[in-house]
C-alpha cells in the first residue's frame, strides 16, 4: 500500500471515528478499527462506479461486482450466492452487507434487509458508511 | 419401503374371506354334487385370488421398480477450500487437505489429481468440480505460502485471485436402512464382472422367464439331502426381488411370491435393466451403519478403485462376496476371502469368461484392499445434517431422492478438533471413560464447521455435542450479567456488588445458599469482575436484583427455551443444555449481539442438479449491540485475568478471545465456550453415567478448546466498538471516575450516557500503567 493510500486510509478512519461516537475511540490507532482482511490482504483498485472500498481483497471485489450484475440480471439466488462467498473471505466487508440488504430489499425481506445493513453499520468506513446509513434511514 | 408378505397375506385373506365365509350357498342334488360345487366354487375362489394377487404384485412392480432402481441417498459434501491471496492457510493443511481429496503425490503435478510439495510453495493439479453457484475448471496452478497465508496463486495463463479446490465427500444420509449406493450404467461395467457374475449366481440368466427349473432342482435336491433349506437356488432376478420387496426369511409362501414378481420383472422389463438394477443392488457389506450396496460402491469401498478400473483378482473378490458379504468379508476374513476368490476365478475359467492363465495371474494377486479402515464419514456432523435436511427438505425422500447436500464443514478444523480432543481426554482420563462433545462455528454466519459427538470421533452412537441434556453451571452466568446490562440505567460493568453470603428460599420452601468456589466472600466487587472470576454469590445477588423472568427472557433472546430451570440457581447454570444449546446461546455475544441461525446446510441440490435451497444468512438482532460489547469486554477480561487465564498456556498473550468456564457440582460437568474473530468453539467433558470427573471448566473443556484453537489458525478477537459507547476510566474499588495512572483506574465501556457521575479526587497522568483493555485501543 502507498504512502498516500496509507495516508487517505487515516483520514477516512479519523472522520469516521469521530462521527461514529465517543471522543476515547476517536484517539485509537486506525488499526483498531481496521477489519483484520484488511489489514492482511492486497488492496486493489475499487470497480469505476465506486461502490466498493479500495482496502478489500481482489477477489472479494469480483464477487461483489459479480452479485451486483446478477441481481440486475435478476438471479438474486445467484446474487445471494456470491455475496455469502465473498463474506466467507471478508467476513468484516461492509460493502457485501450492503449489497446483501439491497439483495433481501429487493426479494421483499425487509427485517433481513435491515439486520445484515445494521451489521454493515459495525464494519463501515466513508461513503459505505452513509450509504449504509440512508439504507435504514437513519 | 416396508416388507411385502404382510400387505400380500393381508390382501389375501381380504379377498377371500367373504366366499370362505359364505353361508348362503344354494342345496341341490346329492352329497357329490354337493361336494363338486363346493370344490368348484372353492377353486374359482382360489384362482381368483391368485389373479388378484397377480394383478397387485403386478401393480407393485410395475409402479415401484423404476423407483427402485433410482433411489439414491443424499450425498454429503464438505466445504470447498477457497484459496485466494491473503487468505489464513498453512501449508501442511493445505497437504492435508490435498490427501483428503485422493490427490497423488507426484512429479510436477502434470494431471488433474497431482500435486507436488515444494518448500514454500505446493504445485497442484486440481480436478474441476460443478457446484451449484459455478463451474469450477480443471487447472494446474502453484500456491505460495508465507507466515500461514497465502501469496500468490499461478497458473499458466497468469496470476489467479481466487480458486476453489472440489469439496470432500464426508458421507450419505440414506434411507431408513443406512444403504448408500453409486449408481452404474451397465455399459460402464467391465465385461469380465458380468460374465464372472453370471457364472457364479445365474448360468441360465439370459435365457430363463425369472426363475431356473434346473437351479431350483439343484437347490431342492441340496435341500433334501440336507433335511434342512440351505439353498435358494434363486436366479439373479429373484435375488433382486427378494433385494428389493421382501424380508430374507426363508418360508414357502416368501418364495412363490418371490417367483411370481421375478416372472412379472421379466415380463416388463428387459434383460439389461434387470442386470443394471441388480450391478447397483446387491448388498455387499456393512460400514458401521452404511450398508454397502452396488459393485460400483463396493469398489470404492473395499479398493479405493472405480470399478471400471478394477483387476480381475478383484472383481472376482466381489463377485465371490454376494454369497455372503460377513462370511467373506476380506479385512476380517481374509484367507476365507481369497480362497472363495480363487474359486471365483477356476469358474469363471471354465465357464470361459478368462483364460487359465488369466485366471492363474489372478489367483497368485494379494487381496489389494485400501489401506486404513475409516471411511472419511464424519457421523456426529452428518446427525446435525440430516436433522436440518428433515427441517428444511421436508419430504420423506430425502434419504433415496439422489440430493447433494453442500455443507460448512470443514476438515481442516475437525482434524484440528478431533486430534486436540483425543490428546486431551488421553492425558485426563486413560481408563477411557470420560465423555465429550464439542460444536465449532463461524461466529460471523453461524455455520457449523466442525463438530465431535463423543470420546471417539468417528464411532456411531449417542452424539452428545447435540443430543446430551446437562446442567451449565457457570457458562450460563453470562446471561445474568447481560440481563442487568440490558438495563444501563441500573447496571454498568462499574456497578459494585455484594459478594458475601446469603440464602434465599426457594418456591418449594427449600432454603438455597450459594457459595463461591474457593469458599470465600469478597466483599463487594465490580461487575465485571463478579463474572470475570465467576463470584458464584455476586452472580446468584445480581440474579435475585434482576429477576428470574428478566433471565429467562434473555436467555428466550438467545435461543435457549428448552431445558431452562425456572429455579433460583439457574442463574448458576441449572436446567439440562447441549452443547449446541450453549454454541446457540454464545453466537450472539461472539459478534454483535445479531443472532443468525446454526447452519450444516448452504445448499441442496436435486438429482437432475436444480438448487433446491440456498440458505443465506440472516443476522437477526437478538441482543442490543452496545450492551453485548460490555458483556464482551467482561468475557475477555474472564480470559486475562480470571478463570480462563489458562487459554493463554496455548494461545500468544497478545491473541484476543473471550470465554467462560463451567464447572458443575462435584465437576460432574467441566464446560468452556470461548471464541475468537471468527470462530466459536463449546466443549463438554463428563461421564454419561452423570459421576464426578473431579475436572474444573480450566482443568478440562478448557484446554480441548486451547489445543483446538492452537491449531486452528484463526483470527484474534477484534469487534469495532459499536455506536453509542463510550469508553471511561473507573475506579474499580469505588466505581467512581478517575483519572488515567491513578489507583485501581481501569477503563471501561458504558452505553452512552450510562457512566458513573461521581469522581475520585484523583486528576490522573498521561503515564499510568496500561491494561489489556487499554493497550488494544491506545496501540
Amino acid at each position: 500500500m502507498t504512502p498516500t493510500r496509507w495516508a487517505a486510509f487515516l483520514v477516512i478512519g479519523l472522520l469516521t471515528a469521530c462521527a461514529m461516537g465517543p471522543q476515547p475511540v476517536s484517539t485509537e490507532s486506525p488499526d483498531a478499527r481496521k477489519p483484520p482482511d484488511a489489514q492482511s490482504t492486497p488492496a486493489v483498485t475499487a470497480p469505476s462506479d465506486g461502490s466498493v472500498s479500495e482496502q478489500l481483497p481482489a477477489p472479494t471485489v469480483r464477487l461483489i461486482a459479480s452479485a451486483v450484475e446478477l441481481r440486475r440480471a435478476g438471479d438474486l439466488e445467484a446474487s445471494f450466492a456470491r455475496l455469502e462467498r465473498a463474506l466467507r473471505i471478508s467476513p468484516q466487508a461492509a460493502e457485501v452487507y450492503l449489497e446483501l440488504a439491497r439483495n433481501y430489499q429487493v426479494r421483499g425481506d425487509s427485517q433481513p434487509a435491515r439486520s445484515a445493513a445494521e451489521r454493515g453499520l459495525a464494519y463501515c468506513a466513508g461513503s459505505v458508511c452513509l450509504e449504509l446509513r440512508r439504507f435504514l434511514g437513519k | 419401503m416396508r416388507k411385502l408378505e404382510a400387505n400380500v397375506s393381508a390382501q389375501v385373506q381380504r379377498r377371500a374371506s367373504p366366499s370362505l365365509g359364505n353361508k348362503g350357498l344354494a342345496v341341490h342334488g346329492g352329497p357329490m354334487a354337493k361336494v363338486s360345487k363346493l370344490l368348484v366354487k372353492l377353486t374359482l375362489t382360489l384362482v381368483c385370488c391368485a389373479l388378484a394377487l397377480v394383478f397387485y404384485l403386478d401393480g407393485i412392480v410395475t409402479s415401484t421398480f423404476q423407483a427402485k432402481r433410482y433411489a439414491l441417498p443424499a450425498i454429503v459434501y464438505a466445504r470447498p477450500l477457497e484459496l485466494y491471496v491473503g487468505a489464513r492457510q498453512k501449508i501442511a493443511s493445505l497437504v492435508t487437505e490435498l490427501e483428503l481429496l485422493g490427490y497423488r503425490r507426484g512429479q510436477n503435478a502434470r494431471f488433474p489429481g497431482e500435486y507436488e510439495l515444494h518448500d514454500a510453495s505446493i504445485q497442484v493439479y486440481t480436478r474441476g468440480f460443478e457446484f451449484p453457484d459455478g463451474n469450477e475448471a480443471s487447472i494446474p496452478v502453484t500456491v505460495r505460502f508465507s507466515d500461514g497465508l497465502v501469496t500468490a496463486l499461478q497458473s499458466s495463463a497468469g496470476e489467479l485471485d481466487l480458486l476453489r479446490l472440489e469439496p470432500l465427500l464426508i458421507g450419505g444420509i440414506y434411507p431408513k436402512h443406512g444403504e448408500d449406493r453409486l449408481l452404474l450404467p451397465l455399459s460402464d461395467a467391465p465385461p469380465t464382472l458380468l460374465a464372472g457374475l453370471k457364472l457364479i449366481e445365474d448360468r441360465d440368466f439370459d435365457s430363463h422367464l425369472g426363475f431356473s427349473l434346473s437351479g431350483i432342482s439343484r437347490a431342492a435336491l441340496g435341500n433334501l439331502r440336507s433335511g434342512r433349506v440351505v439353498a435358494g437356488g434363486s436366479t439373479i432376478t429373484q435375488q433382486l426381488v427378494k433385494n428389493y420387496y421382501l424380508s430374507p426369511e426363508r418360508t414357502l409362501r416368501r418364495k412363490l411370491i418371490e417367483l411370481a414378481m421375478a416372472v412379472l420383472i421379466e415380463l416388463h422389463f428387459s434383460k439389461e435393466e434387470i442386470l443394471e438394477s441388480y450391478l447397483n443392488e446387491i448388498y455387499l457389506g456393512q460400514d458401521g451403519p452404511r450398508a454397502i450396496h452396488g459393485f460400483a460402491l463396493a469398489s470404492l469401498h473395499y479398493f479405493d478403485t472405480p470399478l471400471e478400473d478394477l483387476g480381475l483378482h478383484q472383481q472376482a473378490l466381489l463377485i465371490g462376496m454376494i454369497r455372503g458379504p460377513s462370511l467373506y468379508n476380506p479385512r476380517r476374513n481374509p484367507d476365507r476371502a481369497l480362497e472363495r476368490r480363487n474359486l471365483v476365478l477356476r469358474v469363471m475359467a471354465a465357464g470361459g469368461a478368462i483364460n487359465e492363465e488369466q485366471a492363474l495371474v489372478a489367483q497368485a494377486m494379494p487381496l489389494s484392499l485400501r489401506r486404513g479402515t475409516r471411511s472419511g464419514s464424519f457421523p456426529a456432523y452428518l446427525d446435525l445434517v440430516r436433522h436440518q435436511l428433515l427441517q428444511q427438505y421436508e419430504k420423506s425422500d430425502y434419504g433415496s431422492a439422489g440430493l447433494t447436500v453442500f455443507t460448512p464443514f470443514d476438515p481442516q478444523l475437525q482434524q484440528a478438533l478431533e486430534s486436540g480432543t483425543e490428546r486431551v481426554l488421553d492425558a485426563l482420563n486413560p481408563a477411557g471413560d470420560m465423555q465429550t462433545g464439542s460444536v465449532v462455528t463461524r461466529t460471523n454466519n453461524g455455520e457449523v464447521v466442525a463438530l465431535v459427538g463423543g470420546r471417539i470421533p468417528g464411532a456411531i452412537g449417542f452424539n452428545r455435542a447435540l443430543n446430551a441434556r446437562r446442567p451449565a453451571g457457570s457458562l450460563l452466568k453470562p446471561v445474568v450479567y447481560l440481563t442487568a446490562l440490558l438495563q444501563p440505567q441500573d447496571f454498568t460493568l462499574a456497578t459494585l456488588i455484594d459478594d458475601s453470603a446469603f440464602t434465599v428460599e426457594m418456591d418449594n420452601g427449600k432454603p438455597w445458599s450459594p457459595r463461591n468456589f474457593d469458599r470465600e466472600s469478597h466483599g463487594s466487587v465490580p461487575l465485571h469482575t463478579a463474572l470475570a472470576r465467576s463470584y458464584n454469590q455476586a452472580t446468584a445477588r445480581l440474579a435475585q436484583a434482576v429477576g428470574l423472568d428478566g433471565i429467562i427472557a434473555t436467555l428466550s433472546s438467545l435461543g435457549v427455551t428448552e431445558g431452562v430451570a425456572r429455579v433460583p440457581s439457574l442463574a448458576l447454570g441449572a436446567g439440562e443444555y447441549s452443547p449446541l444449546a450453549m454454541t446457540r446461546m454464545y453466537l450472539p455475544l461472539a459478534k454483535d449481539g445479531s443472532s443468525p441461525p446454526l447452519r450444516a446446510i448452504r445448499f441442496i441440490v436435486s438429482r437432475d442438479g436444480m438448487t433446491i435451497r440456498a440458505n443465506t444468512t440472516n443476522y437477526e438482532r437478538a441482543i442490543d449491540p452496545r450492551t453485548n460489547y460490555l458483556l464482551q469486554y467482561a468475557l475477555r477480561e474472564a480470559v486475562k485475568e480470571g478463570t480462563g487465564k489458562a487459554v493463554y498456556r496455548y494461545l500468544p498473550a497478545d491473541f484476543h478471545v473471550a470465554g467462560k468456564t463451567g464447572t458443575t457440582n462435584d465437576g460432574r460437568d467441566s464446560w468452556f465456550a470461548g471464541f475468537s474473530n471468527d470462530l466459536l468453539s463449546v466443549v463438554w467433558i463428563g461421564r454419561d453415567n452423570n459421576k464426578p470427573t473431579g475436572l474444573t471448566g480450566a482443568s478440562g473443556a478448557l484446554r480441548i478448546w486451547g489445543e483446538f484453537m492452537a491449531a486452528a489458525n484463526s483470527r484474534p478477537l477484534a469487534n469495532p466498538v459499536p455506536e453509542g459507547v463510550e469508553l471511561h476510566r473507573v475506579d474499580d474499588s469505588t466505581g467512581e471516575l478517575t483519572g488515567e495512572g491513578c489507583s485501581n483506574a481501569r477503563l471501561l465501556p458504558f452505553v452512552q450516557g450510562s457512566h458513573p457521575v461521581a469522581s475520585t479526587a484523583c486528576r490522573g497522568r498521561g503515564d499510568g500503567v496500561r491494561n489489556w483493555f487499554e493497550r488494544l485501543f491506545r496501540g
